[in-house]
C-alpha cells in the first residue's frame, strides 16, 4: 500500500501527544507546598496589679507619722453608742464592714474548709465587731486590692481597712489610721539548705518581690548586689521559687510567714528587717471618733493579753515568739 | 504596444483580434480556431458560474489538495489535542484543588477541637477549684478526658498538615506546661495554700496568651488554605481554547466542503460535535464546582467557622466566670474578658442565624448575671455555690446545655461541607477522564475524516 509509509507515524504523533496530556496533569496536580503557619510572637510579661502604686519615701512634713488619736479611758458599752456617732451608725446597719485581703495567708486568708476568711487582720476585725456590737460575728467582709484601700474609706463604702497596712505620711494626707497594731519589717525568705544566712550572701542571687511596691524598689536600693525579679504579687514569687527560678523572696514578714507555712522548705532568714513596716487600720479621715474607739479596743487587747494570743495563734509558728507589743502613740 | 507595425506598407491586424504577433505577411496570417492560451493579468480565476469568475488569489488554491489535507489534518489533530489537554489539566487541577481544600477544612475543624478542648479543660478545672480540695470524680475525669483528646487531635494535626508544625508544637509544650501547673495547683489547693490560687491563675493565663494565638493563627492559616483551593480554577481558559479549537475545526470543515463534493466530512464533523460535548461538560462541571464552593462559603464553611468561634468563646467564659470567683475582688479583668466572650459568642452565632442557640446561650447569660449579683453583693459563698452545683437556671447546668445544642449543628455543617467537596472531586474526575477520551476519539476522527479524502489523491 502507497500510505503504508505513513501509519507507523500517525499511532507514534497520538502517542507524544498523549504524554504530553499525561505529563502536563501530573505537573498541574503537584501541590505547592503551604508555607509554615507563623506564630504570633507572645506579648511582653505585663505588670500585673502587683502591690499597689509605688510609693516613693515622700518628704514628711509630720515628725511621728505612728501618732493617732487619743482614745477614750473607756469605751462605751455595745448598747450604749452615743447618738450620731460612727459607731451608733455601724450599730444600726447591725455590722462592721471591712475590706480585707483574702489571699494573704496567715493575715488574711480563706480556708477552704470552713469557707471563712480567717487570719491575724481578721482577728482585729472580729475585736472590733465584738466592741461596737457585742458580737464577734457581727461583721461583713469585702475582698479589696491594695489599690482600693484608700478610696473605698474616702468614698465611706467600708468602714475600716485591715490589710497589712503600713502607715505613713503619705497616706495620712487622705484617710486615718489606728495607733500601730503590728511592727513588721522588710525580710527575706530563702530555702532550707542555700547556704545563706545572712543578707550579705545575697549579692549575686536572684530575689524576687512584687513589681510595683516598696519591697522591690527598697531591693533595689538596699541590696543592689542581688539580682532582683518581679512578679504579679507574693505568691507570684512563691511559684518561681518552687520552680527554683529565683533563690529567694523578700517582703513584709508576715506575708513570708504565710508563705513559709506554704512551702515546708522556705524559712524566713534571722535578720534585721531592711525597713520597718508598722501596720495600722485604716478609717475615713472624718470619722475621728471610730478611730479614738479602735484605740481603745487595740490598748485593751495588748494590755488583756488578746494580742499574744492572736500573734501566737497565726504567726509564732513562721516568725518565732512574740515580740513586745508596739508601742501605742496618742497626741494627734 | 501590441501593435506591430506590419511590413513596410501593410496595415497592423486589428487588435483584440488574437492576432499572433508574427511577422508573417498578412496574407499568409490565418485566423486561428482555438487562440493561444494567454495568462490573465491578475493571477488565476476560477470559474464559479457561467459568465462569473471568481479571484482566487490564496496560496491555498495553489497548493495542491494533498498537501492541504495534510496541513489541515495536523491543524485538526493539533486543536483536539490542545483542548483536551488543557481541559483535562484545568478539571484535574480542580480536582487535586477540592481534594486540598477538603484537607485543609478537616484540619480547620481539628484545629477549633484543640481549642476547645484546651479551653473546655480550663472551664473544667478552674470551676472545680471553686470547691476547694474536694473535686467531684467527674469533674477529673472530664478534665482528663479533654487533656486527652486535646492531645491525641494534636498529633493528628501535626501530621495532617506540616506546614502547621511549628505552631503545633508551641501548643504542645504549652499543654504539657498547663497540666503541670494545673495539677500543683490542685495539690496546693488540697492543702488549703493561697498559693493554688496563683498556679491556677499562672496556667490559665499563660494557655490565652501562648496557645490560644498560636491556635488562632493556625485557624486563619487554614481558612486560607482553603480560600486559595476554592478560588483556582480557569473556567476562562477552557471556553477560550474550547471556542479556538472549534473554529480550527470549523474552518477546517469549510475548507474541505469547498474542495470535495461532500458538504459535510464526517470525520471532521464528529470531531467538531465531540469536541463541543466535552467543552460544554468541562464548563457545566466547571460552573456547578464555582457555584457549590460560593454556596459552602456562605453555607456549610461560614457556620463551621462561626459554631466553632462560638464554641470555644462558651468554653472560654465559662472559665471566665470561675477565674472571676477565684480571685475574689481581684477578678474585675476576667470579668471584662467574660463580657467580651459573651459578646463574641453572640456576634458568631447571629453570623451563622442560629436562633435557638441564641435562646441558649441568653439563658446562661441570666445564670451568669446571677452569679455576679450575689458576689458584688458581698455573698460570695452563695456564688460559688450557684457556680458550682448543677440544677435549673445553674450555670454550669445551662452551660452544658448550650455546648450539647450547638455541637450537632457544627457536626452536622461538618460533614455537609464533605461531602459537597467530595462530591464534586468525583464529578471533576470523571468528567476529566470523559474529556480525555474524547480527546482521543476526536482525534482519531478528524484525522480519519481527513485520511479518508486524502486516500482519493493516493
Amino acid at each position: 500500500m502507497s500510505h503504508d509509509h505513513r501509519r507507523p507515524q500517525r499511532p507514534a504523533a497520538r502517542l507524544r501527544g498523549l504524554l504530553a496530556a499525561g505529563l502536563l496533569v501530573l505537573v498541574a496536580g503537584c501541590a505547592p507546598d503551604y508555607a509554615a503557619t507563623v506564630v504570633p510572637e507572645p506579648p511582653g510579661p505585663s505588670s500585673g496589679p502587683g502591690g499597689g502604686p509605688s510609693s516613693a519615701p515622700a518628704a514628711c512634713e509630720d515628725s511621728n507619722p505612728l501618732r493617732s488619736y487619743d482614745p477614750p479611758r473607756e469605751n462605751p458599752a455595745p448598747g450604749d453608742m452615743p447618738s450620731g456617732s460612727t459607731m451608733a451608725a455601724i450599730v444600726e446597719r447591725g455590722r462592721v464592714v471591712a475590706g480585707v485581703s483574702a489571699d494573704t495567708y496567715l493575715m488574711g486568708a480563706r480556708n477552704p474548709a470552713t469557707g471563712q476568711i480567717e487570719g491575724y487582720d481578721i482577728d482585729l476585725v472580729k475585736a472590733m465587731a465584738e466592741a461596737i456590737l457585742g458580737d464577734e460575728d457581727a461583721y461583713e467582709l469585702r475582698v479589696i486590692t491594695a489599690s482600693q484601700r484608700e478610696p473605698l474609706l474616702q468614698e465611706g463604702e467600708i468602714d475600716l481597712v485591715a490589710r497589712n497596712m503600713t502607715i505613713n505620711c503619705a497616706r495620712w494626707k487622705n484617710i486615718a489610721f489606728s495607733a500601730e497594731y503590728y511592727r513588721s519589717g522588710q525580710k527575706v525568705l530563702v530555702r532550707k539548705s542555700s547556704g545563706i544566712a545572712t543578707v550579705a550572701d545575697l549579692a549575686g542571687r536572684r530575689v524576687c518581690a512584687p513589681e510595683s511596691t516598696s519591697s522591690i524598689e527598697l531591693l533595689r536600693r538596699e541590696l543592689p548586689e542581688a539580682e532582683a525579679v518581679g512578679a504579679a504579687n507574693h505568691t507570684g514569687c512563691l511559684i518561681l521559687f518552687q520552680g527554683g527560678q529565683v533563690d529567694a523572696i523578700t517582703g513584709d514578714d508576715t506575708v513570708l510567714a504565710g508563705l513559709v507555712v506554704q512551702d515546708p522548705y522556705a524559712q524566713v532568714l534571722e535578720m534585721e528587717p531592711l525597713s520597718d513596716e508598722p501596720y495600722g487600720i485604716g478609717f475615713n479621715a472624718e470619722q475621728t471618733d471610730l478611730v479614738a474607739f479602735a484605740n481603745r479596743v487595740l490598748a485593751d487587747r495588748i494590755s488583756d493579753g488578746e494580742w499574744e494570743v492572736s500573734y501566737d495563734r497565726w504567726l509564732r509558728s513562721s516568725l518565732g515568739p512574740a515580740p513586745e507589743p508596739p508601742a501605742q502613740v496618742y497626741g494627734r | 504596444m501590441s501593435q506591430h507595425s506590419g511590413l513596410a506598407g501593410q496595415p497592423a491586424p486589428p487588435a483584440g483580434a488574437g492576432a499572433p504577433r508574427t511577422a508573417a505577411p498578412a496574407y499568409l496570417q490565418q485566423r486561428l480556431a482555438f487562440p493561444a492560451r494567454t495568462s490573465t493579468p491578475g493571477g488565476p480565476r476560477v470559474i464559479t458560474r457561467p459568465g462569473q469568475t471568481k479571484d482566487v488569489a490564496s496560496r491555498l488554491s495553489g497548493t495542491s489538495t494533498p498537501r492541504l489535507l495534510l496541513a489541515l489534518m495536523a491543524l485538526c489533530a493539533t486543536a483536539v489535542l490542545v483542548f483536551g489537554t488543557v481541559a483535562a489539566t484545568v478539571l484535574a487541577s480542580s480536582a487535586q484543588a477540592m481534594d486540598r481544600a477538603s484537607h485543609n477544612a478537616q484540619q480547620l475543624v481539628r484545629v477549633q477541637n484543640i481549642k476547645a478542648q484546651l479551653l473546655s479543660a480550663d472551664a473544667l478545672a478552674t470551676n472545680a477549684f471553686l470547691v476547694g480540695g474536694l473535686e467531684s470524680a467527674e469533674a477529673r475525669s472530664a478534665y482528663d478526658a479533654a487533656v486527652d483528646d486535646a492531645a491525641r487531635l494534636l498529633v493528628e494535626a501535626s501530621r495532617a498538615q506540616p506546614a502547621d508544625a511549628d505552631a503545633l508544637r508551641v501548643v504542645s509544650s504549652e499543654l504539657v506546661l498547663y497540666s503541670t501547673s494545673m495539677a500543683q495547683a490542685r495539690a496546693n489547693n488540697r492543702q488549703g495554700f493561697p498559693v493554688g490560687a496563683s498556679y491556677l491563675n499562672q496556667a490559665s493565663n499563660r494557655l490565652r496568651t501562648e496557645a490560644v494565638p498560636a491556635l488562632d493563627a493556625m485557624t486563619a492559616a487554614n481558612t486560607e488554605r482553603i480560600a486559595r483551593e476554592t478560588g483556582s480554577g480557569s473556567l476562562v481558559v477552557v471556553v477560550v481554547v474550547g471556542l479556538l479549537s472549534l473554529a480550527a475545526l470549523g474552518w477546517a470543515l469549510r475548507l474541505v466542503a469547498l474542495r470535495f463534493r461532500r458538504t459535510v466530512n464526517v470525520g471532521l464533523a464528529a470531531a467538531a460535535a465531540l469536541v463541543l460535548l466535552g467543552l460544554l461538560a468541562s464548563v457545566g462541571v466547571l460552573v456547578s464546582l464555582a457555584r457549590t464552593v460560593d454556596g459552602l462559603e456562605d453555607g456549610a464553611l461560614n457556620g463551621i467557622r462561626q459554631l466553632s468561634a462560638a464554641r470555644t468563646a462558651g468554653y472560654d467564659a465559662k472559665a471566665l466566670e470561675s477565674l472571676t470567683l477565684v480571685s475574689r475582688g481581684s477578678g474585675a479583668a476576667y470579668e471584662q474578658s467574660w463580657v467580651q466572650q459573651s459578646d463574641t459568642v453572640v456576634g458568631a452565632l447571629q453570623a451563622a442565624g442560629e436562633d435557638d442557640l441564641l435562646t441558649s446561650w441568653q439563658a446562661h447569660v441570666t445564670a451568669h448575671e446571677k452569679i455576679r449579683r450575689l458576689d458584688d453583693g458581698g455573698r460570695w459563698d452563695d456564688a460559688v455555690a450557684s457556680a458550682t452545683r448543677d440544677g435549673e437556671g445553674r450555670s454550669n447546668t445551662t452551660s452544658t446545655a448550650f455546648q450539647d445544642a450547638l455541637a450537632p449543628v457544627l457536626d452536622a455543617d461538618v460533614v455537609a461541607a464533605d461531602q459537597a467537596l467530595a462530591g464534586q472531586r468525583v464529578r471533576l474526575w470523571v468528567v476529566a477522564g470523559v474529556v480525555a477520551l474524547i480527546t482521543l476519539v476526536g482525534t482519531g476522527a478528524a484525522l480519519s475524516g481527513l485520511q479518508s479524502r486524502r486516500r482519493e489523491y493516493e
